[in-house]
């Protein structure tokens, strides 16, 4: 803005100066015409009138006269050729006559004029000259004051801008500084410019008030879209339970159209074999053969018998039990018996716990399951499973995390484990039928996938939460009969 | 002899059943359905009649509940084989396995008995069923 | 008076003209001041009228300084007040030699200033004074 106004009047100052200056040159050199045509013609007019001048001296006298007044510096009548000079001139001054009409001319510094007499008989030319020195010095002089008077001018003109510039634009870069970071996403900074200018006032005043009500709305808005998200998020959720749900389903009746025929496959195997191992003598090297083999076709029929927990439907063999306790420890028992004694079981079940709508052998399956894999997750690492049993409230916000969960009181199984541990991917998989991180033979990977079936069918929930190199615990929530 | 027939879809399980009753000294005939079943057992008659629950055409219950009709001194064991059936190869809506055989029992089955069973299992209850 | 001699020399000069139909030969010097001042003069009764042209600077300097002696400014000045104090209209402006000339025409007793030898060489006008000749 400073250069801008600096720009202008460097254009415009200028003009202003020549233009005044050329107003006080052309009044200056006016008076002086006027002045000096005036005085010629009447010195002329008198002399023409005059009777008394028939001397050469005389006339001398009468130039001289003109002289001596005013800025006459040159008075001669010429008659002819010659010339009458003035007394008071210098004689080589005289051939110095050139007529001027416009002041200046020549560059002589004198203005000659000539008027043109009658005298007496004969025609006579006054010559007269005056002095444009002074009318110089004055337009001099009067150009310096003109040149002092703009530079002032423009001096407080500069002066006048910067303080302008000053209190104008520092509240204005500061406004544009909160701007910008307003932009950039502080959105919480206010606005607030000191001034005495009552129009940047207003101004901040403005723009703070759009600030802040644009941070009410993208407030507003952030908390719509964050509801929208949430809304979506536990959309998604419930539709992959759902899902879950139906593939368990679709399992289950495969596993059940499976297993039938897998049962009906064997039974004749079962017994063809048992009937072969009647017709073999006792110390046939067959019979081991075929006795292993009734072994295997057993274990094919445990098999059978889990994969028929899928197909297994809800409700039937559902019992009241009002005190659970006495299930877990029976169920903990057989684990006691089938894991070695290196390994530390700490229990902490809390008597009495129900009552509950449940099947309490698969209540142990379930258990025995669940102790089976903190088992081999200790294989790699770790030697402590804790197993505990107690009445726990499910508050609001934990039943909105957990779909099949409602708020109120629950009875909570929980099985945790220090060993390995699971990476998010594992925990993802953990309980898709025949997904296992066992080595093979060690397992079909069924278990957990018969554990969730249980827990459905139990209208309960189950809880996996696990850290890579800590360990992992299962948890188990039934819900109380009778609430 | 103690006669029982053998009523099941399966080949190999009406084979092997037969030879296992006769070998603990049954008489045993076999059909493979429902329909087939009811006429053997009104042409020979039996102690025992030994039917798989659910099979296509017909099922264990109704003839469980025939037999019992027309043959009140005849016992019955059904066995299942577990789980849902497809629903593809039966009847359409979900059949429960577990309610099938509670009907069998209330229409006056003696024994159900779950696929696969032992053989000794098999024998002794069908000895323990006639010898009464 | 001035001798119509002079009118003939072949230096600059600026002469007063008028038509041919103009009715005098000469006018006195004060007479032009006169006229061109707002004074009335009369010839038989009729008044001389003024033309003023600007067209030529320098011609116009050497009129304002041999007749009027008086700085153009000043003169023009003069001019408005002119109609105030003696009552006689300004002198008619014209704009080009051939306006002048026909202006001349159109009213006999209009006088008018050019230089000399523009006015020799037209033979609708008549020089009635030698107003200033170079020296």
């Amino acid at each position: 803005m400073v250069f801008a106004v600096l720009l202008i009047n460097a254009v415009l100052l200028p003009l202003l100066f020549y233009g005044v200056l050329a107003v006080v040159r052309n009044a200056q050199e006016d008076v002086f015409t006027d002045h000096v045509r005036i005085y010629s013609r009447v010195f002329a007019d008198m002399l023409q009138t005059d009777e008394k001048l028939a001397t050469e001296a005389e006339i001398v006298a009468s130039l001289d006269s003109s002289i001596l007044g005013g800025r006459c510096v040159y008075a001669a009548l010429k008659q002819g050729d010659s010339r009458l000079l003035s007394s008071l001139m210098n004689v080589e001054d005289g051939n110095k006559f050139v007529e001027d009409f416009q002041f200046g001319e020549h560059g002589d510094g004198v203005y000659y004029l000539s008027n043109p007499l009658q005298f007496g008989e004969t025609l006579a030319i006054l010559e007269l000259g005056f002095d444009e020195q002074p009318t110089l010095l004055e337009i001099e002089s009067a150009r310096k004051t003109i040149l002092n008077i703009v530079l002032v001018y423009l001096l407080v003109t500069v002066v006048l801008v910067v303080l302008l510039s000053t209190l104008v634009s520092r509240p204005l870069r500061r406004l544009q500084h909160d701007s910008r970071q307003i932009a950039s996403g502080d959105y919480k900074r206010k606005m607030s410019v000191e001034s005495e200018i009552f129009e940047i006032r207003e101004l901040t005043d403005d723009l703070e008030y759009m600030r802040s009500t644009l941070v009410g709305i993208n407030a507003r808005l952030e908390g719509e879209i964050a509801s929208r998200e949430a809304a979506e998020a536990e959309r998604r959720k419930a539709e992959i339970h759902l899902r879950h749900m139906h593939r368990l389903q679709s399992i289950g009746t495969l596993a059940g159209g499976v297993a039938h025929e897998f049962n009906n496959v064997l039974l004749p195997l079962l017994l063809y074999t048992e009937l072969a191992l009647e017709d073999l003598e006792k110390d046939n090297p067959v019979r081991p053969k075929l006795e292993r083999v009734i072994k295997l076709a057993n274990r094919a029929k445990g098999l059978s018998e889990q994969i028929l927990v899928f197909g297994r439907p809800s409700g039937e063999d559902l019992t009241v039990i009002s005190d659970i306790s006495p299930v877990i420890d029976e169920a903990m028992s057989m684990v006691r018996a089938l894991i070695p004694a290196n390994v530390v079981i700490q229990l902490n079940i809390a008597r009495p716990v129900g009552p509950i709508l449940c099947n309490s052998n698969e209540i142990q399956q379930l258990l025995v399951n669940l102790c089976s894999n903190a088992y081999h997750a200790l294989l790699k690492g770790g030697n402590r499973i804790t197993v505990s049993l107690e009445s726990r409230h499910v508050s609001k916000d934990f039943a909105e995390k957990h779909p099949s969960l409602e708020e109120g009181e629950h009875i909570c199984l929980r099985v945790s484990d220090t060993g390995a541990g699971m990476d998010s991917a594992t925990m993802a998989s953990i309980f898709d039928p025949f997904f296992t991180t066992r080595e093979v033979g060690e397992g079909t990977g069924l278990g957990l996938s018969v554990v969730h079936g249980i827990v459905v069918k139990h209208d309960g929930e189950i809880v996996v939460t696990s850290e890579v190199g800590v360990g992992t615990t299962v948890e188990v929530y039934f819900p109380r009969h009778g609430d | 002899m103690t006669k029982v027939i053998i009523i099941d879809d399966e080949e190999d399980i009406r084979i092997v059943l037969k030879e296992v009753f006769e070998r603990a000294g049954f008489n045993a005939s076999v059909a493979s359905n429902g329909d087939d079943g009811m006429n053997l057992l009104r042409e020979q008659g039996a102690d025992l009649v030994i039917t798989d629950v659910i099979m296509p055409g017909s099922d264990g219950v109704e003839i469980a509940y025939d037999i019992r009709m027309e043959f009140p001194k005849t016992k019955i064991i059904v066995m299942s084989g577990g789980g849902n059936i497809s629903p593809m190869d039966y009847k359409p809506d979900s059949i429960k396995t577990t309610a099938y055989l509670a009907s069998a029992a209330a229409v006056g089955a003696d024994l159900t008995l779950t696929k696969p069973f032992d053989r000794e299992v098999l024998i002794n209850a069908a000895k323990e069923l006639t010898t009464q | 008076m001035l001798l119509m001699v002079q009118a003939s020399w072949a230096e600059r000069a600026v002469v007063l003209v008028a038509s041919k139909d103009f009715p005098a030969d000469n006018i006195s010097t004060l007479d032009t001041r006169k006229i061109y001042l707002g004074v009335s003069v009369a010839i038989d009764g009729k008044n001389i009228r003024a033309i003023r042209w600007y067209n030529d600077e320098r011609l116009n300097q050497i009129f304002l300084q041999s007749v009027i002696a008086m700085s153009h400014r000043s003169y023009e000045r003069r001019l408005l007040s002119m109609v105030l104090k003696f009552g006689s209209p300004r002198p008619v402006e014209v704009d080009g030699q051939d306006e002048l000339v026909a202006a001349l025409a159109k009213n006999p007793m209009s006088i008018a200033y050019m230089w000399k030898r523009d006015a020799e060489s037209d033979t609708r006008l008549k020089i009635i004074r030698v107003l200033w000749q170079e020296n």
